[in-house]
């Protein structure tokens, strides 16, 4: 997590009540306006649906593999705004990594949740979840994916696919692995795991696809079945010989994964 | 144009400018975003919210007795005051805050028409300094709460009597379509959809762009045209956690007069967890 973010999260934590809400309205005050060419894109697109007062938010790449991070929220909602002016003064040049995995205990530790109370904290886990989801959306330049090392597999990588000559011809095409995919339909929701947003990443070496996918909760009952159908599905394709299939829980799925938009994150990585 | 049955409990903010020092008026702020009091209040206002002062912390119940004689003692508030509500979002927490004083038996309340939202955009003066008053001595008279609050059991009988409920959810949660926060279900709900029977007339619908309510004549068509009530019902109202069915509860006890209302402050985060009790989907 960033540094700055980090003692700003503590700060306000060690804060009574009205020290903190204090705070809150200081950084709320200092928000910095967003940049004319984004002020008119107060949209739906860019608006977090979870939060009553119309937050939005715009990530952006900048130099050297960092980002920048400007919002907005109503002057109206000063906790609200106060918030995710914290996000913005902790994270507006931190890089992809840090803000993707940007952890929800930070309303805890900040002591805003106590402020807030229970039924009104989720508009702000919603603010969360999209930088998370607009920061995994950008170029991460440490990108070697590590989830190969920890995914079992029975079978050692076989000698055609370490041997780049013969691989070569006949990898799987990714199109072909989105299109298996999408035969793999949620028992529940009838819709399948692309369009639902459930897939997380793919990635072939060489004949091998390693694919982290998430459930719509972490109790699914249709998990295990879920995850079979993902497997045959894969090892169908031309030029699979193995599929691993892996199931994480985090960042957790949430439902505006399925719009188009969400759709373009899924890539392939 | 008719008038509203109890016109006395809507003050508008030009009575609130003219009372600011009046010592039998205590201006309350009660509000959804905790920090929106200490940003800039009505002059001599006091906050009383939501969660940190009118909520258990630990049951989910209002305080005491004791405590919200502690309460009022300390916002100088006395058993003759009247107390006028004001807030954001057009009003909820403030109707919320009238409903809880009526329910320790205030008998003076008043919510300002427009609430924080009508008072700024009229460029009235908000300020900083938190007032203080000599403490009162405060005694609750606390009312029958069966005749303003419903419980779950009584929703039960209510639903299978097939008297009317106003639901006043936006229509996406009434129809199940979106079911609050799956991830987060300690927050939300198992289950989505409504109580059978219930009606969904919006809270948005009762009031005005600037947070005013809306005319007795607008709000009769609504609730008896469009969702179908008699002013003699009775009848059950409620959202996800009870605050903008205190709106709701406010309209029909206040504005229409309707003498048999009650708000389900359990509201759908009970109803929408309990093991067995019948839910409706769709329109």
């Amino acid at each position: 997590m960033s540094t700055r973010l980090d003692e700003l999260v503590q700060e306000l934590g060690q804060a009574d009540r009205q020290e903190r809400i204090e705070l809150l309205i200081d950084l709320a005050r200092e928000l910095p306006p967003l940049p004319d060419r984004l002020a008119g894109s107060r949209d739906e697109s860019h608006r977090v649906p979870e939060c009553q007062s119309p937050v939005f938010l715009f990530v952006e790449p900048a130099e050297s593999g960092r980002i920048r991070l400007y919002a907005d929220a109503p002057a109206e909602a000063p906790t609200v705004r106060g918030f995710v002016a914290l996000l913005v003064a902790g994270l507006d040049g931190a890089t992809p990594a840090e803000v993707a995995n940007l952890p929800d205990d930070i309303l805890d530790r900040s002591g805003v949740r106590e402020i807030l109370g229970m039924q009104r904290i989720s508009g702000l886990y919603g603010i969360l979840r999209r930088l998370r989801a607009l920061a995994a959306q950008l170029p991460q330049p440490e990108s070697p994916a590590k989830m190969p090392a920890d995914t079992p597999s029975a079978d050692p990588p076989s000698a055609a696919s370490s041997d780049p000559s013969t691989a070569a011809a006949s990898t799987p095409d990714p199109e072909a692995l989105i299109a298996a995919l999408r035969t793999v339909t949620d028992p529940e929701l009838h819709v399948n795991v692309i369009d639902l947003g459930l897939v997380y990443g793919i990635q072939t070496q060489g004949h091998e696809v390693h694919v982290e996918m998430t459930l719509t909760s972490p109790a699914c009952p249709a998990g295990p079945q879920m995850i079979r159908d993902a497997v045959a599905a894969l090892e169908k394709v031309e030029g699979v010989t193995k599929a691993h299939v892996k199931l994480v829980m985090n960042p957790p799925w949430s439902p505006d994964r399925m719009t188009d938009a969400a759709r373009d994150e899924l890539g392939i990585f | 144009m008719s008038e509203y049955a109890h016109p006395e409990v809507l003050v508008s903010t030009a009575w609130v400018a003219d009372h600011l020092n009046d010592p039998k008026v205590r201006i309350v702020e009660s509000d959804e975003d905790p920090a929106l009091y200490f940003q800039g209040h009505i002059p001599g206002a006091v906050e009383i919210g939501w969660h940190a002062h009118l909520q258990d912390q630990v049951v989910r119940d209002y305080i005491n007795v004791p405590a919200f004689e502690a309460l009022c003692r300390k916002a100088g508030i006395a058993n003759d005051t009247t107390v006028v509500f004001y807030g954001d979002r057009s009003n909820w927490w403030a109707c919320y805050a009238f409903w809880a004083f009526k329910l320790f038996g205030h008998k003076d309340c008043r919510i300002m028409n427009g609430g924080y939202k009508l008072w700024k955009d009229q460029g009235r003066p908000l300020v900083r300094d938190i007032p203080q008053y000599p403490p009162t001595d405060y005694k609750a008279q606390p009312i029958d709460e069966s005749t303003i609050r419903a419980f779950r059991d009584d929703v039960l009988a209510h639903v299978q009597a097939r008297r009317p409920l106003i639901d006043v959810r936006s229509p996406k949660e009434f129809t199940g379509e979106l079911l609050h926060m799956e991830d987060y279900p300690q927050e939300g709900s198992l289950r989505a959809g409504h109580i059978p029977g219930a009606k969904n007339i919006p809270w948005s619908l009762a009031v005005n762009e600037d947070g005013t309510f809306k005319s007795a004549d607008q709000l009769r068509a609504l609730y008896e045209q469009q969702a179908g009530l008699k002013p003699d019902d009775p009848i059950i109202a409620y959202c996800r956690i009870g605050e903008r069915s205190s709106l709701a509860w406010f309209v029909l006890t206040y504005l229409l007069g309707y003498p048999n209302v009650r708000n389900y402050d359990g509201s759908w985060t009970e109803w929408g967890n309990l093991v067995r009790v019948p839910i409706e989907r769709g329109a």
